[in-house]
């Protein structure tokens, strides 16, 4: 009986520490592409974006069709296109189901428009899609959608 | 035995004409729109019905496919469960889409095990005043598969 009692305390351990280890790599993931839009930089994207035909990233009424198109049309140029932008992923919830993850974060971004010097400041959503492949997680769909900040419904 | 003759060579040319119309049939196949793919699955046809249902006032149904903790993300607010959307923004947009032409534009649904992922692309057009409004809104739905049926578990529209 107490052997029993063990085991699954230690299988109920072991859930725990591959759950942290998920939501680590996870969490890393989205700390890369925080600072990918940070910094106008492709390569977080393209280290941890799965690349196929049919990929879609969506944002606010928009979407970039692949990753080519997300770095080249969209990463890259704000870097020229903005005096700064400061981006924060808060609240992250991960959900799992067996080798796909999604992942859900409140969102504040906030930048200047280098040609108008037109400040922003947005707060919003964003949705990740993740696939583990080749026992490395993978972003297969994002949606980010924001609206001005209101201080008083933007509580979080 | 020339009648025997004939017959063999026309049932051979016969038999080699089918086998060709075959084959041609097989060669000018429609190319599948990647615009719209995966939606014979049971998954897409949950978005479907989903979709139609809010777009034909259908409250049952809606709750229906949507999983009890279903997250949903619309315009700026975030709701948490079925009851909170189905008490609270449901009825606003039955009313919106009850108002508007809307065109789906593209819609995929991929499948891993348990889970789909929707994503579709559509132009909304609405009148005001005698004046045509078109938007253009994105939708990315997460269905997962629970206790054998396929259910809602995430939207994110904007």
């Amino acid at each position: 009986m107490l052997n029993k009692i063990i085991l699954v305390q230690l299988l109920f351990i072991s859930s725990l520490d591959l759950a942290s280890d998920n939501d680590l790599a996870i969490k890393t993931i989205i700390n890369d592409i925080k600072t990918g839009w940070e910094t106008g930089s492709g390569e977080p994207f393209r280290k941890n974006f799965l690349d196929f035909d049919g990929a879609r990233y969506f944002e606010s009424g928009g979407q970039n069709e692949g990753l080519d198109d997300l770095i080249n049309h969209h990463v890259e140029p704000e870097k020229d296109a903005l005096t700064f932008l400061s981006l924060e992923f808060s609240g992250i919830e991960i959900n799992y189901e067996k080798d796909f993850a999604w992942a859900v974060a409140n969102t504040r971004v906030k930048g200047e428009v280098r040609k108008s010097e037109k400040k922003f400041d947005k707060a919003g959503y964003q949705t990740f899609l993740f696939r583990k492949i080749d026992d490395q997680w993978k972003v297969v769909h994002t949606h980010s959608s924001s609206r001005d900040y209101n201080p008083e419904k933007h509580s979080h | 035995m020339k009648t025997t003759i004939f017959k063999s060579l026309f049932i051979t040319l016969l038999i080699m004409q089918s086998v060709s119309v075959f084959s041609h049939s097989n060669k000018h196949e429609e190319p599948k729109d990647p615009m719209f793919s995966g939606l014979d699955s049971d998954a897409a046809e949950v978005v479907i019905q989903f979709r139609d249902a809010l777009k034909a006032g259908n409250a049952e149904i809606v709750n229906s496919v949507l999983s009890k903790d279903v997250l949903i993300y619309e315009s700026g607010n975030a709701e948490r469960s079925s009851l909170q959307y189905v008490s609270g923004h449901m009825l606003s947009d039955m009313k919106y889409l009850a108002s508007i032409d809307s065109e789906i534009i593209e819609h995929q649904v991929k499948i891993s095990g348990d889970v789909a992922i929707s994503t579709s692309q559509s132009k909304n057009i609405s009148t005001k005043d005698g004046k045509t409004t078109e938007r253009i809104s994105m939708e990315t739905i997460v269905v997962s598969k629970v206790k054998g049926q396929w259910l809602i578990t995430h939207i994110h529209w904007s």
